[in-house]
């Protein structure tokens, strides 16, 4: 059941309807079995691997806390590995097979062993992710395990954020189940506005923009110049208002029953370096491997050679994370690189901007710095979503090798008004970034007359209505 | 009155507000822009024909797609009619066919059917052919035939694309500030482009991945292929003689297509084998794939132009004799 569909609209208005008819003691069971619901309209039979995490990680929690020293770290070295294994199994398996076969192959040993067939459970790389954080807060000593299984179990599948996150931390989300929320016409006003918004970034502009991007990435090899330029920065709003689109569809849903969900992107193509980028994108992701792997690591209390390995080596696991090819190691490798040469150059590009007297004009510096680092992103995407390490080679290597505009002519693809259109909505998005980044647009926005604030909502519907692309495209991180 | 209650009549005052608004957009859509669409004006030039037609009889029908459509000038050709559409796959040309020859009552000696190399491919047959336009369709499709060709979308979604087909539409709006009226003679329209002039590896590129789409799409779709066989039947239900046409296509695709790998050989081979269990070999083949050699008269690499089509048309209209 995609958020883009009638049946998703259907199933919210349902659920909480009865959410809030229901009485206080019976809605943790009415949202575990909507989540489970949610769930099963992918793959039912996959249920059966959330179960099995969900009671895994819920004995190793209570064990946890009841344990001490070395039984304690047993608990949680075997609930990591569990966890952990369930990943390898569907997600890394066959990846890791293709590649221990080619080496074999490559210094003639014989190896055979099957590639599985299974089909990746929908969000698997999420819900890990958000257990593993519960047992190591367990651990640690940061959050008391939950007793209540049907409490824990709704933790991990809450629908909103089920399939492509936020991944949330027990200590913000754990506690908002036994609250009581009550009918407050504001916060659900305020819900369906982050959903309304949710869905304009989603249909209006990501798919739109996957028109150009399958067409040309799907078959790389008979384009080159100009379609293979518009075709990734098509894929670099792609990407983010497809994401965020989601995630702010799954705040708005979980706002209007009264839970509140973490934000996971703040405006990141107003980034002005590489480091911004990652404190805006995919927030819940990216401090989960910040305080998760990074800060375990060393953090930055380690040598400064071991601080840029430590910074490569997430990024690196952070690009295995998002799939099992190397094109999304490769597109983490990649970060880390920036990362690491973004730190070790920070001295050096301010003394270049004062050399250059760019520093002197604040507004035109900071517009450079966001030029260079949305572009530096967009190249970054190439490897996201290129088919192959081949393609993207490709890709690299022919995207200024034509720069006419002549495909426009007789291009079905680029259709002329198509491609005006989303550069109407990317402009007018950005827009509102802008102002949300200086002024905050809901206070500038409810300074308005309510009729002019009816007339917003009302015309961006229209526009949601009139220029959605409503062929049910699937979100691009459910694949994770 | 309680502050939600009030709210709530707000929200329904609203919300009818906002439907009746829906409701005129919907309309001034359905009445204005839908029917300057090309699908649309050529219903009205067949209504206008058939309405013409001293007596419900046609010597000659051509059926397909946009090869069909523009490559023939039927002016000179008496008795004949191009039914064919961009787009069409066999699934629209059975219902199309069905109407034509059950509710409009029109009597086909011979039915020309495209049979190009791509007519089959996965890339054409995407929603059954019946992914856009669905309002238009259901006007001879039963609907519930349209459920099982779009079985992948819910009922709900359906009736809203028949119903209300300005959802997903709006750039169609551009369409009200065109006043170039289309022009279709006896079901053809003409363009009047050439290939040539433009960056042509881009053109093939273009026209294959129209045509096949990636590497993987499969050559014939089972569904248009379960259509295109209930198609025969239904001619020869009427007595009608068949011939299947291959319309002529650029020297260049047809290059680039081999340097692709495509084979038709076997594409042919397993279309023939199924054809041949519906007909034997009550049938006739005309093969103009290689006719004309010179690319100027292509407007794309595999659609004939305003020249390309005369050429080919009195080519057709030699060969037509012996029918």
């Amino acid at each position: 059941m995609l958020f883009n569909s009638i049946s998703f609209l259907i199933f919210f208005l349902i659920v909480t309807t009865t959410y809030f008819i229901l009485p206080h003691r019976y809605r943790w069971l009415l949202l575990l079995i909507a989540s489970c619901y949610f769930y099963m309209n992918f793959i039912p039979v996959y249920i059966l691997v959330l179960l099995v995490l969900i009671i895994i990680d819920y004995f190793a929690g209570r064990f946890i806390e009841h344990s001490k020293g070395k039984r304690k770290t047993l608990y949680l070295i075997l609930s990591i590995f569990s966890t952990c294994l369930v990943l390898f199994i569907f997600k890394y398996f066959n990846f890791f097979n293709a590649n221990l076969s080619a080496l074999a192959d490559f210094i003639n040993w014989n190896y055979s062993l099957e590639y599985l067939s299974l089909a990746l459970p929908i969000g698997l790389s999420f819900h890990t992710f958000q257990s593993l954080s519960y047992v190591i807060e367990v651990y640690k000593g940061n959050q008391k395990a939950e007793k209540h299984f049907g409490i824990y179990a709704l933790y991990v599948m809450f629908y909103p954020q089920l399939v492509a996150g936020p991944i949330e931390r027990p200590s913000h989300l754990l506690h908002q189940f036994y609250e009581k929320h009550r009918v407050d016409w504001n916060r659900i006003i305020h819900g369906l506005q982050i959903m309304l918004w949710g869905f304009f970034l989603k249909l209006v502009i990501a798919d739109r923009a996957a028109i150009f991007v399958n067409a040309v990435y799907n078959n790389v090899y008979f384009y080159s110049g100009m379609p293979l330029i518009i075709a990734t920065y098509s894929f670099a709003f792609q990407i983010f208002c497809d994401f965020a689109g989601y995630s702010l569809i799954a705040l708005g849903c979980a706002k209007v029953m009264g839970f509140q969900l973490m934000v996971n992107f703040k405006r990141p193509y107003l980034s002005k370096s590489i480091p911004e980028f990652w404190r805006r994108w995919h927030i819940s992701l990216s401090s989960w491997f910040r305080d998760y792997i990074y800060i375990p690591l060393g953090g930055n209390r380690v040598s400064t050679g071991r601080l840029y390995l430590n910074i490569f080596l997430v990024f690196l696991i952070s690009g295995l994370w998002h799939g099992a090819a190397w094109t999304f190691v490769i597109w983490g490798a990649l970060h880390g690189f920036y990362m690491v040469i973004s730190q070790s150059t920070e001295l050096y590009r301010k003394k270049l901007s004062s050399f250059f007297c760019i520093s002197r004009f604040p507004k035109l510096h900071n517009i450079l710095k966001i030029l260079i680092t949305f572009n530096l992103v967009a190249f970054g995407w190439i490897f996201f979503r290129a088919n192959s390490l081949a393609d993207a080679n490709y890709i690299i290597t022919h995207l200024f090798s034509n720069l006419n505009l002549d495909f426009l002519r007789a291009s079905v693809i680029f259709d002329r008004s198509n491609l005006f259109l989303l550069i109407v909505f990317i402009v007018f998005m950005e827009i509102v970034h802008f102002i949300q980044e200086k002024k905050g647009i809901r206070s500038i926005f409810y300074k308005l007359p309510e009729y002019l604030r009816l007339l917003a909502y009302f015309l961006l519907l229209l526009v949601i209505l009139l220029f959605g692309v409503f062929t049910n495209t699937k979100f691009i991180y459910f694949q994770f | 009155m309680s502050k939600n209650k009030k709210l709530l009549i707000k929200f329904l005052i609203l919300a009818i507000i906002f439907l009746d608004c829906l409701l005129i957009i919907n309309a001034v859509y359905t009445h204005n822009v839908l029917q300057k669409k090309i699908i649309y004006q050529k219903d009205i030039d067949y209504a206008n024909f058939l309405h013409n037609l001293p007596e419900r009889h046609l010597q000659f029908a051509f059926f397909g797609d946009s090869h069909a459509e523009y490559a023939l000038d039927l002016n000179a050709i008496t008795s004949s009619y191009n039914f064919a559409n961009s787009g069409e796959t066999y699934i629209i040309t059975y219902y199309k066919l069905k109407k034509i020859l059950e509710e409009d009552k029109l009597k086909i000696d011979h039915f020309f059917l495209e049979i190009d190399p791509h007519t089959f491919s996965d890339s054409i047959s995407i929603g059954g052919g019946i992914s856009s336009n669905l309002r238009f369709f259901s006007e001879f499709i039963p609907f519930q035939d349209i459920k099982k060709i779009r079985s992948s979308d819910s009922v709900i979604k359906l009736l809203l694309e028949i119903y209300f087909p300005i959802f997903g539409q709006g750039d169609d709006f551009r369409m009200l500030l065109s006043k170039k009226e289309l022009d279709i003679q006896k079901g053809s329209i003409f363009n009047f482009e050439k290939f040539t002039d433009s960056d042509i590896n881009y053109s093939l590129n273009l026209a294959y991945i129209n045509c096949f789409g990636s590497k993987n799409t499969s050559r014939i779709n089972p569904l248009n292929l379960q259509y295109f066989l209930k198609t025969l039947k239904l001619i020869k239900r009427n007595n009608g003689t068949i011939i299947f046409i291959k319309y002529p296509l650029s020297k260049e695709f047809q290059n680039h297509t081999i340097k692709q790998n495509l084979s038709s050989e076997e594409y042919y081979t397993t279309l023939f084998i199924n054809i041949n269990k519906t007909l034997e070999s009550d049938y006739a083949i005309l093969d103009y794939s290689n006719l004309l050699q010179n690319s100027s008269l292509f407007a794309d690499p595999h659609h004939l132009n305003f020249n390309g089509a005369q050429i080919f048309s009195q080519k057709l209209l030699t060969d037509l004799q012996k029918f």
